[in-house]
């Protein structure tokens, strides 16, 4: 259970970081070249922020490892009913109904099966989009025979998007649910972990939303399963951090929360911001907002990482992931706007600016190479015998000396963290789901290696819808791209060309203005370079052994969904609704 | 085939009014005030004072 004044973990986890971070303004700034001082002041500056934010991350993974899981959430059986509700836009119906009914039929199993209600709630606008969701909600209907319990609504406008959505669920039907699940169309969650939600919320009254953890499956590439080995080994750890540092005012990740429908409808229908798009019009990362709004109502907002069962996929590939990243970033910045926010508390507003640097931070480092290309030629020559009097000559600080350092700071806070995580899950015998120690630490230091390399490119990306959205670019609201991410080398090239141009043109400034720099600018050049390639090759299928405890131990909720997939596979688009009514029992 | 695509669009079109029947949700409406994130402006605080004073000075 939360910690309701996490005031001892907020202070150690900001002191930790603000102290870094300043010692590493101290350091670089006290170690400047003579001459070119605001060039020098600017660099330090951008140092700090920098490094703020990678010692903020560390500072959560070190929270998430120290010892002790907290009181035992109070439960009590619920007496109302919840509604499961699967907002979708533009998805592919046959997978997401199969999750639908491989969680309906999980339910079926049990003693609270009557209790639940799924909801797709459709955004989708194409026409054909929409004849083929209607064609296999009837197959999913029939097969589940369910009618009355499986509901299926498309909207006629998109206002809101998918929290306008919900809200038009809650208006139409909210009443009739004390609890509502909400899901994403890639979700997927097993019985036991939905009761368990279910109470959880009812053992607390003042709980308004409690988020689970998912993990990441399904993931077929190299990328994908980098990130999904990623998910499932650090991120429970990460998460504990979170829940430590948030206590009751914690996150709402958009989907795998349940909430309290009467907190929810009372607190969280969101306005649109005055002004055009992207600071202004709908609120795209509402989720952060509804968190938000929630604790200023005074219902706790918390994150119990132990719900395990929790489920999604995640992008295959790193334009999947660059696409999704685009409308975090707009989400985000557009936070920027609500951080004055009438009744927000604290923290609240800390988690907005969070979000913030975790987008501007890109610009921060940029603006450090750029500025570190360029100081040479802003220097002025080195005086040896500084001070009148003094005899012996005061050298230069070596510049390679402190890039050395620097490299070694980046590394350690970024690095460390991880290896920790791993030796932990060594000592706790929770390497046995990555298949043992040996196997848990070679696909570590493979994931280190592979995120060493795509970190650069995702700067670059990064970097570039930052800048879209301070010109003013919206990015609209376009379909995720899920499923198979293989992508063409062609495809990855033009997607990424720009990349290859700025990194070429990168080591080429450097070369000519700080040749001593060179060499270590190349590991975040040369996978600048060589991003087309490095795109291309992570989307392709992996070999790599990342062995992941949902594979090594699956829940059974997972070979349901791919028991009632199978089944439909040869079901055509066309006409997948049954002309035999007979139920599927999966 | 013009035929074609008509009957196919019929076809459709009835598959959706049918997914719409059986899929309707419960009605039971719940009201869901809308949330103040901004400011009020000092200049539109004003104008609202003006309009609440106005009717009583013409009065």
């Amino acid at each position: 259970m939360a910690d309701p004044r996490p005031y001892g973990a907020r202070g150690a986890a900001l002191g930790a970081s603000l102290g870094l971070a300043a010692g590493a303004f101290v350091l670089f700034f006290a170690q400047r070249q003579t001459g070119g001082l605001w060039v020098e002041f600017a660099r330090s500056l951008l140092i700090l922020m920098a490094t703020f934010w990678l010692a903020w991350g560390a500072a959560q993974a070190l929270l998430g490892l120290w010892p002790g899981s907290g009181a035992t959430p109070r439960r009590a059986e619920p007496k109302g009913r919840c509604a499961i509700l699967v907002p979708v836009h533009e998805e592919d119906p046959r997978a997401t109904f199969a999750r639908i009914a491989a969680m309906d039929a999980a339910l079926a199993e049990t003693a609270q099966a009557g209790q639940f209600d799924f909801a797709i709630l459709s955004d989708t606008r194409s026409p054909s989009g929409a004849a083929r969701e209607a064609s296999w909600y009837l197959r999913l209907l029939r097969d589940r025979d369910a009618q009355g319990r499986i509901f299926y609504r498309r909207r006629s406008s998109n206002a809101g998007r998918k929290a306008g959505n919900i809200e038009d669920f809650l208006k139409t039907s909210g009443a009739a649910y004390e609890f509502a699940l909400i899901l994403d169309a890639d979700s997927l969650m097993s019985a036991e972990t939905i009761i368990e939600m279910t109470r959880r919320m009812a053992g607390e009254p003042r709980l308004g939303l409690l988020q689970s953890l998912p993990g990441v499956i399904r993931a077929g590439s190299v990328f994908g399963r980098a990130m999904q080995f990623s998910a499932a080994l650090y991120s429970p750890v990460f998460a504990r951090g979170v829940a430590r540092l948030q206590g009751e005012t914690g996150p709402f990740w958009g989907h795998n929360a349940m909430v309290r429908v009467r907190a929810f409808a009372e607190s969280c229908a969101l306005p649109d911001l005055s002004g055009p798009p992207p600071f202004g019009g709908h609120i795209l990362s509402h989720d952060y907002v509804e968190a938000a709004l929630l604790a200023r109502a005074g219902w706790i907002v918390r994150l119990d990482p132990d719900l395990t069962g929790s489920y999604e996929e995640g992008p295959e590939n790193i334009l999947a992931h660059a696409k999704r990243d685009r409308r975090w970033c707009q989400g985000n910045l557009q936070h920027a706007r609500l951080l004055a926010a009438p009744g927000l508390l604290p923290w609240s507003r800390f988690v907005f600016l969070q979000g913030i640097l975790a987008y501007v931070s890109s610009l921060f480092w940029l603006g450090f190479l750029a500025t570190s290309i360029l100081a040479p030629s802003l220097r002025v020559a080195p005086d040896y015998f500084p001070l009148p009097g003094w005899s012996f000559p005061v050298m230069p600080p070596n510049e390679t000396a402190r890039t050395a350092g620097l490299i070694i700071g980046v590394l350690g806070l970024l690095i460390l963290p991880k290896l920790l995580i791993a030796v932990q899950a060594i000592r706790s015998g929770r390497a046995a789901g990555f298949g043992g120690p040996v196997r848990l630490l070679t696909s570590t230091l493979v994931e280190i290696a592979l995120s060493s390399i795509t970190a650069p490119i995702f700067l670059m990306f990064q970097t570039r819808s930052v800048l879209q959205v301070l010109s003013g670019r919206d990015g609209g609201w376009p379909a995720a791209a899920r499923g198979e991410g293989r992508l063409g080398l062609f495809e990855s090239w033009q997607a990424s060309r720009w990349i290859t141009v700025a990194g070429l043109a990168g080591l080429a400034a450097a070369w000519k203005l700080s040749p001593e720099l060179t060499p270590w600018l190349l590991p975040v050049a040369g996978p600048m370079i060589a991003a087309p390639l490095v795109i291309w090759i992570t989307s392709l299928p992996c070999r790599i052994p990342f062995a992941v405890p949902s594979e090594t131990a699956p829940d059974p909720i997972l070979a349901r969904q791919e028991s009632i997939g199978a089944s439909w596979a040869s079901l055509t688009d066309a006409d997948p609704a049954p002309s035999h009514p007979e139920p599927l029992h999966a | 085939m013009t035929d074609q695509v008509t009957t196919r669009t019929d076809a459709q079109t009835d598959l959706q009014h049918e997914a719409a029947r059986l899929g309707a949700l419960p009605a039971a409406p719940l009201a869901m005030p809308r949330q103040r994130l901004e400011h009020v402006p000092l200049r539109t605080r004003l104008a609202r004072l003006r309009a609440l004073i106005a009717p009583r000075a013409d009065a």
